[in-house]
């Protein structure tokens, strides 16, 4: 593992990303970004899941999750240019995993809630206590994301 | 354009908020947690609402998504505090440059823009119907505005490589 880590961490990649100019600032900028519109517009879902802005259509919120996917893939690839370039720091770093375990799993709740605005409010009018509990873990793991990311700086 | 004995400078430097800020340690970090999640709040619904304008997601009805505004409201002023606790910790790290100053007008542009979208357009554009479109004039605003707060991120990000504040 270490040999791959070091190798990436050796890479002329590596190297632009650290020395120029340009590479780890621009990378960066388009995490910070990506995160806004991810978490901004994934928040807007899961509140209205928990019965925010009730008069948003479930239906109608569908293209959201189009546009989170293409901040996400932003972000997976911007994470992984930052990664490589330091890469047994990251991997050793405790903030780093608990930030990439916070991501997955919230990642992972995203399509309970995605089959929920595709079926609509149900007759009851009472969206299921389970996709409401995964909307409001979604919450608290994007912003353990957010706490975990930026400790990254720090610890 | 400012120096350490700048009126400005003293206040917010010698100010209880600019002491807590340097010597309570876990502050500045829980600070920049905070400004994010501030940030997330407002570009989040703000964007959306700009986009719906622009023509995505027509099938939004525009008033309850103008419900969601308070939070972003509530997430600017969070970061209205957390940017004056920054400042306070170390204002010439700041004021001296010039990429803080350019988000600043830019934040004000942001601003002006959305008063201006508020004062000169008729009430039923915050009103659109399910896939009712926004008319050209809406659509300029939220183009601006969109802009407006990218470029916002763009220069806050970019602080702390032209300055000396956290990475």
């Amino acid at each position: 593992m270490y040999a791959l880590l070091e190798t990436l961490q050796g890479s002329e990649f590596a190297t632009w990303m650290l020395e120029s100019s340009y590479g780890y600032p621009v990378a960066l900028t388009f995490h910070s970004m990506g995160l806004a519109i991810v978490v901004g517009l994934l928040l807007v879902l899961d509140l209205r899941v928990l019965g925010v802005a009730r008069g948003l259509p479930l239906p109608a919120l569908r293209p959201v999750l189009r546009l989170v996917w293409a901040a996400f893939c932003v972000n997976a690839v911007t994470g992984l240019m930052i990664f490589v370039s330091d890469a047994v720091r990251y991997f050793e770093s405790s903030s780093f995993r608990l930030k990439l375990l916070a991501v997955a799993i919230a990642m992972a709740l995203v399509t309970p809630v995605a089959r929920q605005l595709r079926a609509g409010v149900p007759a009851d009018g009472r969206l299921p206590a389970s996709v409401r509990a995964c909307a409001l873990a979604s919450i608290v793991l994007w912003l353990g994301a957010i706490v975990s990311g930026r400790l990254m700086a720090y610890v | 354009m400012f120096n350490s004995h700048s009126l400005l400078v003293v206040l917010l430097r010698d100010s209880p908020f600019g002491h807590a800020m340097r010597e309570i340690p876990w502050l500045f970090p829980t600070f920049e947690i905070a400004h994010f999640i501030g940030m997330t709040l407002l570009f989040g619904i703000v964007g959306l609402i700009d986009l719906r304008m622009l023509g995505f997601a027509r099938g939004l009805p525009v008033e309850p998504l103008h419900r969601l505004l308070p939070l972003a409201i509530g997430g600017f002023l969070l970061n209205v505090v957390t940017g004056v606790g920054f400042v306070a910790s170390d204002p010439l790290a700041y004021l001296m440059v010039a990429t803080f100053l350019v988000k600043l007008v830019l934040m004000g542009l942001a601003g002006v823009n959305a008063t201006l979208f508020y004062l000169l357009l008729p009430a039923h554009v915050r009103h659109l119907e399910a896939g009712a479109s926004a008319p050209r004039s809406a659509r300029v605003f939220a183009a601006v505005s969109l802009l407006l707060w990218i470029a916002v991120i763009w220069t806050g990000r970019f602080i702390a490589f032209t300055g000396k504040s956290t990475l």
